[in-house]
């Protein structure tokens, strides 16, 4: 080989090596998902694009999100939550106490290490980091559009909404110590370093602060009911006002919240809370089949009569009876409970139902065609009558209790109207609110703020086992039933010392 | 800056070597003891690259320094060194030796004996290999190679074994070893490549022999070389193999008949009803399945006598789902060459069936090797080797998962038909009057708490889970020497993988009968392209040798992946998307990688006694910010052969003695994210809207994780190599490694990639070989590897540092601790009293003096009373193999073991359950629960409490086995017979792999589970086969 070629082989190699030495060659993107600085640019080139970072939220509001724990049978959002908020008290039994929520019931799941308060507080806490640079961004442009007002309201709504779960899972109502350790109060981007509990007024305060600006920018603009609305938001303030014992604006808040929603008859009322089209639906997710979650739905856990986890065979959940057997009669939502035959067109086999003597507690309330294709409402207008008519009795007004629960009852009972007072009024308002909000999640709200005793002995059936767990007739306020922090949480924050654990 | 160096060095390099080289021309020839010339053996000139090999007639030519010395080697024979010594013409005579085929060590870029080498590498060989009934050749390594785990978690053919060498790589970063298919890192599927056609296989364990792959080398290499032509040996085999696949695992102890579950299950519902009484009443209502005829509906008294005992059926469920697979396994090759060009070329066919239906992998595999002289200065070489590859795997997920068999047919109660019965226990048949399944989902009257829906015996057949795979591979290369001891080379590989997979659930039954079937389809292709170019420089001076290397090398990934997912499916036997009527999900992404590196080496040795080796490499990587994007890796090592000494030299039982030692570096960039610098937000619709989630939070500061290795051996070769011993001590130290750290849920991160924390491995590995027998008629070899380790964590980040960092639950480091470390609740007993479960807890006093006092789960603080319940690392682990022949018998038995190292056994547990879950079995070891009665025992009370169990140390298990891997019986017919038959060989035998697994309890396979948690995987195949091996 002659030494010219050789002179120009080793050229050619330094070429090939200055080529493949381009900066380029280790630059690459993402395609998957987008990346922080791309991002970015979308965000400058179209500010509206906030609004898919909201929508994230209330994605992970229905389903958990990234913190979505398990086999996507519970733990899923609002989509679980609100079973909780059924399952801890007294008016809804998982009759053989072995189904996906059976230790919930035992009263069981409050403890550090489980997902339950582990996925709940990382859902919600999700949501507030997210949305905290949401409201840093809106808060430099508020009151230069409407669209971004509402998109500032409905960012502030969701943080107290989160807040509100939080605190009262986390620790006792606030009645009982308004100084006692809550949450960790997240409220801006910069605060990545983690915190302590706050006390629970601190707790209170950011949501009392939060709901207010939310009902303000949100006054007069239109959302759909995938979002939280004027209405909505008015509706939540007046819950979180109940807790804070603030019941002339609760009572005006809740009265504000029934005004954006027409109240339904027979047809709306059976037509088994499976679709935002229902004319009471104030707040929900529209399902599609991407996000259909199949056997994690709630009708997988609520409709009997199709082949999910609350078929007969399976782990059944039923009404109380102390609470169906006293709903009157001639009342609409009568036919939520009980088996009908015309319903089970799958015909499951209701036979270990019937030997429980179970079959009039059977729930006909949700339903939804056999691939569970529904959409989830997170609640119904009807609640803030009666938050309103709770609020205006507390407040020492009777008369306005009675008509906001005779403006919802009527609806329910042909020809109804309430001339009862006094605890007998007030009576009457809380049993036909848990009539009418079985199911969707208030139930342990109410317990604990009004200081309940459940017990589950007064139903008919009762799963006998749970006697073992002791969680046959308990406190609300069982300490049982507020969470611990998180093991993952209790792990990874420096500032959380063992003693900072709930008990 | 190494970058600038190293592209100096080459061009400096190759301006030198031209000045340097004076050569002349040696002619010679090879020959056998028997003065037999023997064709296509190596000359090679010491020190160098340089060599030939001889011709049809044993001759060669070859242009050498006057000073060289040559070693001329053969397959099958010890080879020999001349000095030329200023001669024109040498005769050479090679003895054989059976251990040759050991002596040359495949390492990074090259070869190199294995008697001088600098690093740590061990060789298994082809031979071995082959006798392995393996679909993927992962799994024959286990117990082949001291300081290697390797665990075969999946008995499903074609699935791939988990490696890991010298302790625990690392903690969130890949950990298996890099794998280097003929000179090129691979990326294609390990199960692609047919084992038959495997040369040897060599695993480089230390600093020295990694540091050139420095970037992925941090967990070690797996060095596949594929099988040459020879020069003159043209021949054909034809090796085919037929035997049966069987569980190789059985199940637990598990209760299995309805008599012995109800007496167990009444006595949980006298536990919680609160009366035989109440029992009774409600049992048949709990279980949802009448098991006996003749007892209307009672199945037991309130004293718990069972009311009847006449059976309604007797189906047992692990008889209706397993059955027995066959393997079948073909190949083919054609080898040979002449001096120009020297080729092999196999088909391979395998048919290896699992144990589950639709379970199996089909493989054909075909490869062409081939390497051409051009003339005396340029030689090209060429391998391409396609694969198909077909594979149907059941979905054995996970503990919790109803579709995994292995689970199912050991937690369903012994009380559940597969068929359906009616009331008289007469089976219900179809119109056609065949058997129908019974998914206890109420079709046929009953339906079960547990399983309900699932009948695995009817979906395994139904659904499908299978894999497609074409993938090409190919290397190509050049080698041009221009100059006496210069050599500049330019490779090329190319490795491509097409994959298309279906999943179906059928419509007709089980977990998508509800939404009418589903589907989904994924079709990926991978890509991944690596070239260098290489500049070699080797000169000997005397006594002095010395070779210099620098090169560059590319490489790039890519992957592009799509798929969809479709319910509500019309014909239920049409997985096809355009049979199904809703969309449910549609994917497409890219994902690609990058790296280059630089690097250069130098090779010096000196009167065959002093060896020293430098590598240093720089690599930069796509994964990394550009900022933080390079590391730079580097080792030395050095080789003393004592026997070469004066004083050793005459000694003549030490046939090699050597003591080395190695130093080095060597980089990990393999965190699980290929732009980890970025943070990434997840597009997803809210309705019609957008959604837009963060999912990833990226960190610009991530950089290369790095070990630090050291390395001493010693290896001894003794009565003429009948002896042999090596021993090595290491340790690794891995800084700055890749840990995706946990952030607290409040912040609303899950985790940011970090460099944080240290983690040493030390340890020391052996093989011991010995020929107690060795005639002409007889040998005995015997081989016994072993090796152990320590791993421990330090510099956990300061927030850490006290409590540690939990992982999967029932793990936590501790700075000081290992990786796989328990540290759970405690359990103290069961209280005799009340037959609840104690646990240990943790009471402090105001003086600060902790005391430990028992109480029930509801008292514990779930945070605090975690205590260290032992670690999953074993305490020693290896290999036995023993080979012998007697005439023309061949008798082998491969064995692997482990001693010490814990295994959590969840199957266990599920199987000790406390009632609550109705209907599902239990392990016969809780007929000693707790009763008034047995109040002394350490199983509590069934009463359904989830505080019963909430401890793992009672599910910790003694992870020591002795696995009889494989046991092989050959006998190879008297050559006058095969004379007859044209043949040259032909070999009968018969092999038997996964015998007999001893370990600590039935049903457990510890091998399955190299971090520690178990839970009811794949069973490993016990597969016997004979076959057939013949050569033309």
């Amino acid at each position: 080989m002659k030494m010219n070629n050789i002179k120009s082989l080793l050229l050619l190699g330094v070429a090939v090596l200055s080529a493949a030495c381009s900066s380029d060659f280790l630059e690459t993107e993402p395609t998957s998902r987008v990346s922080g600085d791309r991002q970015n640019e979308l965000m400058l080139e179209d500010p509206a694009r906030i609004s898919s970072i909201i929508g994230g939220c209330y994605q992970t509001l229905y389903y958990g999100g990234t913190f979505r724990i398990g086999q996507g049978l519970d733990n899923n959002g609002l989509t679980s939550y609100k079973i909780l908020g059924d399952i801890l008290g007294d008016d809804m039994m998982d009759m053989l106490s072995s189904g996906v929520y059976s230790n919930d019931q035992a009263l069981i799941y409050h403890r550090a290490g489980y997902a339950r308060p582990t996925a709940m507080w990382s859902q919600f806490y999700n949501i507030i980091s997210t949305i905290n640079p949401v409201i840093a961004i809106l808060k430099t442009a508020e009151g230069t559009d409407n669209e971004i007002d509402s998109m500032l309201g409905q960012a502030y709504a969701l943080r107290a909404y989160a807040y509100y779960w939080l605190i009262n899972f986390f620790q006792h109502p606030y009645s009982v110590d308004p100084d006692a350790p809550g949450v960790l109060i997240y409220l801006d981007d910069a605060t990545k370093n983690v915190l302590k509990r706050a006390p629970v007024k601190d707790v209170y305060a950011v949501i009392d602060a939060d709901f207010a600006e939310a009902c303000r920018l949100l006054a007069g603009k239109k959302v759909p009911n995938t979002a939280i609305g004027e209405h909505m938001a008015a509706g939540m303030y007046a819950n979180a006002l109940m807790f804070l014992g603030r019941y002339e604006e609760a009572a005006a808040k809740a009265e504000h919240a029934t005004k954006g929603f027409k109240l339904g008859g027979a047809a709306d009322l059976l037509s088994g809370f499976n679709s935002l089209s229902m004319c009471e639906a104030m707040f929900g997710f529209a399902v599609t089949e991407e996000w259909n979650l199949v056997y994690g739905t709630f009708m997988s856990m609520m409709n009997p009569y199709v082949d999910g986890y609350a078929v007969p065979g399976y782990f059944p959940i039923v009404a109380s009876s102390d609470l169906v057997d006293n709903i009157n009669p001639n009342d609409i939502r009568k036919n939520w409970f009980g088996y009908k035959e015309s319903l089970n067109i799958y015909g499951f086999d209701f036979s270990i139902v019937e030997q429980l003597g179970c079959m009039d507690y059977v729930p006909n309330k949700f339903l939804c065609p056999g691939n569970f294709m529904a959409d989830v409402i997170y609640t119904h207008v009807a609640e803030f009558y009666f938050v309103a008519a709770e609020a205006y009795y507390l407040n020492q007004d009777e008369a306005n209790a009675r008509r906001m629960l005779n403006a919802v009852m009527s609806t329910r009972i042909s020809g109804y109207n309430c001339t009862l007072s006094g605890q007998a009024l007030y009576d009457e308002i809380c049993f036909q609110k848990r009539v009418e909000m079985w199911g969707e999640g208030v139930r342990i709200f109410d317990g604990k703020r009004r200081d309940e005793t459940f017990d589950r002995t007064k139903s008919k059936y009762y799963p006998a086992k749970l006697a073992a767990y002791n969680a046959l007739t308990y406190k609300a306020r069982d300490q049982r039933n507020t969470y611990q922090i998180p093991t993952r949480e209790m792990d990874n924050n420096e500032n959380l010392t063992p003693e900072d654990q709930n008990p | 800056m190494v970058r600038k160096l190293v592209l100096s060095l080459i061009a400096v390099l190759g301006v030198a070597a031209m000045a340097i080289a004076q050569n002349k021309q040696v002619t010679g020839t090879v020959s056998d003891a028997n003065g037999n010339a023997i064709a296509g053996a190596t000359v090679m000139v010491d020190g160098t690259s340089q060599g030939t090999t001889t011709n049809s007639n044993g001759q060669f030519a070859v242009s050498v320094p006057n000073n060289a010395v040559l070693t001329v080697s053969f397959i099958g024979y010890a080879p020999m060194k001349v000095a030329v010594a200023g001669k024109t013409h040498l005769d050479v005579t090679l003895n054989e030796d059976a251990q040759n085929i050991e002596n040359v060590l495949i390492v990074a870029y090259g070869t190199a004996k294995k008697e001088s080498y600098t690093g740590s590498v061990s060789t298994v060989s082809g031979e071995a290999l082959k006798k392995m009934q393996v679909s993927n050749v992962s799994k024959a390594l286990e117990g082949m190679v001291p300081g290697m785990q390797v665990a075969s978690s999946s008995g499903q053919p074609g699935s791939s074994a988990e490696i890991s060498i010298r302790g625990i790589g690392s903690i969130n970063a890949g950990s298996s070893p890099l794998y280097i298919v003929d000179g090129a890192p691979y990326d294609g599927s390990i199960a692609a490549i047919n084992p038959a056609d495997i040369e040897s296989i060599s695993v480089s364990k230390d600093a020295v022999s990694t540091a050139l792959y420095g970037s992925r080398a941090a967990n070690g290499l797996i060095i596949i070389t594929t099988k040459q032509g020879s020069a003159q040996r043209n021949q054909v085999t034809f090796d085919a193999r037929i035997g049966v696949n069987s569980r190789g695992i059985s199940n637990y102890d598990v209760m299995e008949s309805p008599d012995e579950y109800m007496k167990t299950y009444f006595q949980y519902l006298v536990n919680t009803e609160g009366s035989g009484q109440a029992a009774s009443d409600i049992m048949l209502a709990r279980l949802g399945y009448n098991p006996y005829v003749g007892n209307n509906g009672v199945l037991m008294t309130p004293d718990g006598e069972l009311v009847s005992t006449d059976r309604r059926y007797y189906d047992v469920w692990e008889d209706e789902v397993f059955e027995s697979g066959m393997r079948q396994e073909y190949n083919v090759s054609i080898s040979g060459g002449n001096q120009k060009m020297k080729h092999y070329m196999s088909l391979g066919y395998l048919n290896d069936e699992g144990i589950l239906p639709k379970s199996d992998y089909n493989r054909y595999s075909a490869r062409a090797n081939a390497t051409y002289k051009v003339n005396e200065y340029i030689d090209l070489f060429g391998n391409l080797a396609y694969s198909h590859g077909e594979q149907n795997a059941q979905n054995i997920a996970s503990l919790s998962n109803y579709s995994n068999s292995f689970m199912f047919v050991q937690q369903i109660a012994p009380i559940y038909p597969v068929y359906a019965y009616d009331a008289a226990g007469q089976l219900i048949l179809d119109e056609n009057g065949n058997r129908q399944f019974d998914f206890g989902d109420g079709t046929f009257g009953e339906s079960r708490t547990w399983g309900k829906s699932q009948n695995p015996a009817a979906t395994d057949e139904a659904n499908l889970n299978q894999t497609l795979t074409d993938q090409v591979s190919a290397r190509a290369g050049i080698n041009i020497s221009p100059i006496e001891g210069l050599k500049l080379s330019a490779n090329v590989s190319y490795d491509m993988v097409n994959q298309a997979a279906a999943t179906f659930m059928t419509p007709s039954f089980g977990d998508a009968f509800t939404y009418n079937g589903t589907g989904d389809r994924a079709h990926q292709r991978n890509f991944s392209l690596t070239s260098n170019q290489l500049i070699t420089y080797a000169k000997t001076l005397g006594n002095h040798s010395f070779s210099v290397m620098a090169g560059h090398e590319s490489y790039k990934w890519k992957n592009r992946y799509f798929s969809g997912t479709k319910r509500n499916y019309y014909d239920p036997e049409n997985p096809e998307f355009n049979n199904a009527i809703s969309m449910q999900d549609l994917t497409s992404y890219s994902n690609e990688e990058t790296i280059e590196s630089f690097f250069g080496s130098v090779h010096y040795e000196y009167g065959n006694r002093y060896y020293l080796d430098a590598n240093i490499r720089t690599d930069g990587s796509s994964r990394f910010h550009k900022d933080n994007r390079w590391g730079t890796f580097w080792s030395v090592g050095a080789n003393w052969r004592l026997s070469q000494e004066a004083f050793l030299k005459d000694v003549d039982w030490i046939t090699n003695l050597a003591l080395k030692a190695s130093y080095g570096t060597t980089g990990n960039n393999s965190i699980n994210n290929y732009y980890a610098y970025k943070d990434q937000y997840t597009v997803s619709p809210d309705g019609d809207n957008f959604a837009v989630k963060q999912t990833y939070w990226g960190n610009k500061d991530l950089t290369w994780e790095q070990t630090t290795n050291l390395n001493i051996g010693l290896s001894a070769s003794l009565f003429d190599a009948r002896l042999k011993f090596d021993a090595e001590w290491y340790t690794k130290r891995t800084e700055d490694m890749l840990y995706d750290m946990p952030y607290p849920p409040s912040s609303g991160i899950v985790s940011v990639p970090m460099n944080i924390m240290t983690m040493k491995n030390t340890g020391m590995e052996f093989t011991l070989s010995g020929k107690p027998i060795q005639t002409k008629d007889m040998s005995l070899e015997i081989v016994l590897t072993g090796s152990f380790y320590e791993n421990e964590v330090t510099d956990l980040p300061e927030a850490k540092r006290e409590d540690g960092i939990t992982h999967n639950s029932y793990y936590c480091i501790k700075d000081g601790g290992r990786v796989w470390d328990f540290y759970y609740l405690q359990s103290a007993g069961v209280d005799p009293e009340t037959g609840n479960r104690l646990y240990w807890h943790r009471e402090t006093d105001a003086d600060g003096n902790e005391t430990l006092t028992k109480v029930i789960y509801d008292e514990l603080n779930t945070t605090k009373d975690k205590f260290y319940l032992g670690t999953a690392k074993p305490d020693f682990l290896g290999g036995v193999t023993v080979n012998f022949t007697w005439k023309n018998l061949d008798f082998s038995v491969a064995g692997s073991y482990q001693l010490g190292g814990k295994v959590y056994d969840g199957m266990y547990q599920s199987l000790m359950h406390m009632g609550g879950t109705a209907g599902a079995n239990w392990h016969r070891d809780i007929a000693n629960a707790w009763t008034p009665e047995n109040p002394n025992t350490n199983v509590p009370k069934l009463n359904g409490h989830i505080g019963q169990n909430q401890c793992i140390d009672p599910f910790l298990i003694d992870g020591s086995y002795f696995n009889i891997r494989n046991i092989t019986l050959g006998y190879t017919l008297p050559q006058r017979w095969v004379k007859t038959l044209r043949m040259s060989s032909v070999r009968l035998y018969v092999t038997a792999d996964n015998v007999a697994l001893f370990s600590k309890r039935k049903g457990l396979d510890p091998r399955q589970y190299i971090q520690g948690e178990a839970a009811a995987n794949y069973s490993v195949l016990r597969t016997v086969s004979g076959g057939v091996s013949i050569n033309f």
